[in-house]
């Protein structure tokens, strides 16, 4: 039950966002549409791993294939 | 446990909501792999316990395997459907839920041909 890891997705979320807005006020459009993807690569690949994991228990108890 | 972990994961999903969806809803996502790890790995002596039940009533065929398989399929294309669902894409979720429907139907076929096998022996 690790809910720490909740907590780091929110908190990288919420860091990237502030830090896009701040970039948007100070006229560097691109920039901030950078952070915000590389905000989302950097969530999406904890999520995989979260997933995987999950899946890969769910295959070994259900004995599924 | 669970609960005020999903209760959490709701609330920090509604703040990251204002600044950018994509980053809520990757949160509401992780809080449901991490329960349903949870509840799989809590649920497994579970099924060991019913697998034994089964060979116990000396059917001989594996029956309690194909019950097995069915319900983890169902329980994987149910968190398909909801997250498709979240994500505001029904005509994925329809998809994930169909091709669930279909895996268990061809899971189930071998039961039916016994079944059938069964019955025109008796008439």
């Amino acid at each position: 039950m690790e809910i720490d890891l909740i907590f780091k997705i929110a908190g990288v979320g919420i860091i990237v966002a502030v830090l896009s807005l701040v970039l948007k006020r100070a006229e560097r459009e691109e920039q901030a549409m950078m952070t915000t993807l590389a905000g989302l690569i950097v969530v999406l690949m904890i999520i995989i791993q979260e997933i995987g994991n999950l899946f890969s228990t769910i295959k070994s108890v259900f004995g599924l294939w | 446990m669970i609960i005020a972990l999903c209760i959490v994961a709701a609330i920090l999903g509604k703040v990251l909501e204002k600044y950018n969806k994509e980053q809520a809803l990757f949160v509401t996502i992780a809080a449901c792999t991490i329960v349903l790890t949870f509840l799989v790995v809590y649920l497994s002596p579970l099924i060991s316990m019913m697998n034994e039940l089964f060979n116990r009533t000396g059917t001989g065929e594996n029956y309690s395997q194909v019950i097995i398989k069915s319900l983890g399929i169902c329980y994987v294309t149910q968190l398909g459907f909801d997250v498709c669902k979240d994500c505001n894409e029904n005509a994925l979720a329809t998809v994930v839920e169909v091709s669930g429907k279909v895996t268990l139907i061809i899971l189930a076929i071998p039961l039916l041909e016994k079944l059938i096998n069964i019955v025109t022996s008796i008439m």
